[in-house]
């Protein structure tokens, strides 16, 4: 399959399905039912960032990746991003906790943590933007990518070489693309 | 797949992959401190009086799951042991090893949080059936969600053959829950 590359649109075909962040729900064993991202509608006219991980409640994506986004959200947002979605192929229930359990806790849900089911979107960036971990047991998990989206066409996009974290989908590498 | 009955033998080789969880201070579990899986060898749990009792979802974090389901077992350690003689309990759920820690970690501190434990309790593990490699065989996947059936099995340790198998048909629970299983006709 070819590979997407900067300029091409980001596919819009399958979107990713999330449970917002409420209050209602803040404890982190509550759960609400998930919804569908309506990725064209939030691409439009907007700058979003979509950044891929392997899997929730892993070490790297835990310890590491997802936590330097939530550190920088005030400087995505000066810098005029809409919104941070956060894909593995975990299910939303899951992603929903793990959002929580990494202290993401607004019901502004600027960052949301979405299922990419069974890493189809991931596939349809290529396959380089998938890992098959199914040796492991784990199945085919999203690799580790970010990229920014402007008005629905891809305008940056770095994937990790391997299921790492790296100065290569870091935040600051991000916010200085933008 | 025929569904597994009362009396059938348990399958020999299962292993299912789990991250050990310390109960002995509940402060001390963090769903975010993630250590490596490593692999729980059933067949080392028999020769022995007593049971174990397996108690599959369809997922971590899923309502049911979360709020019916599993709380009621953890906060029936005592009984159960006490009851039927539970040395071992195994939630499991096709998720990762990962997930199903962190799962695990939070009910186990919310469940045991204020609850005195005197004497010996059942090991309790949440375990990945990964793909449903030890559903399956026993009829005990759903396998157009990918997941497992909602079930709760009593396996003695002594002869490895299932006392009790209690699968849900519809939504909610009922023959897999805490109090189908504490009075299970053994």
């Amino acid at each position: 399959m070819s590979q997407i590359t900067v300029d091409d649109k980001f596919p819009t075909s399958v979107n990713p399905k999330y449970v917002p962040y409420a209050k209602a729900n803040d404890h982190l064993t509550a759960c609400a039912n998930p919804i569908e991202l309506n990725l064209a509608k939030e691409f439009a006219g907007k700058t979003v960032v979509v950044t891929a991980a392997p899997g929730a409640f892993t070490p790297t994506c835990t310890e590491q990746h997802i936590p330097d986004y939530l550190k920088h959200l005030q400087d995505f947002k000066d810098k005029g991003v809409s919104k941070i979605i956060v894909l593995t192929a975990n299910d939303p229930f899951v992603l929903a906790a793990w959002g929580k359990a990494l202290g993401y806790k607004d019901e502004e849900n600027y960052i949301v943590f979405a299922s990419d089911p069974l890493s189809k979107i991931s596939k349809s960036l290529g396959d380089s933007y998938v890992e098959d971990l199914s040796a492991a047991g784990f199945g085919v998990r999203t690799g580790r990518y970010v990229v920014i989206v402007k008005n629905g066409v891809i305008d940056y996009l770095a994937n990790e070489d391997g299921l790492g974290f790296s100065e290569i989908s870091s935040a600051n590498t991000v916010l200085e693309r933008l | 797949m025929a569904e597994v009955k009362q009396g059938d033998q348990f399958p020999k080789d299962v292993e299912l992959s789990y991250i050990p969880i310390d109960i002995s201070n509940l402060e001390l579990l963090d769903p975010l401190a993630c250590q490596r899986p490593i692999n729980l060898k059933l067949d080392s749990l028999f020769g022995v009086e007593g049971k174990i009792v397996i108690v599959a979802v369809p997922g971590a974090f899923t309502p049911t799951c979360t709020e019916n389901h599993i709380p009621p077992f953890i906060t029936h350690l005592a009984q159960l042991k006490e009851k039927l003689d539970v040395n071992h309990i195994l939630i499991i759920s096709t998720n990762d090893a990962f997930v199903n820690n962190a799962w695990g970690k939070l009910l186990l501190k919310q469940g045991l949080r204020g609850v005195k434990i005197d004497g010996e309790v059942p090991k309790v593990y949440f375990a990945s059936d990964t793909k449903g490699s030890f559903s399956q065989p026993l009829g005990l996947f759903n396998a157009e969600a990918d997941r497992t059936k909602r079930y709760a099995l009593i396996v003695d340790q002594k002869t490895a053959k299932f006392d009790y198998v209690g699968v849900e048909v519809e939504r909610g629970v009922k023959f897999s829950g805490i109090d189908a299983v504490l009075s299970a006709r053994l």
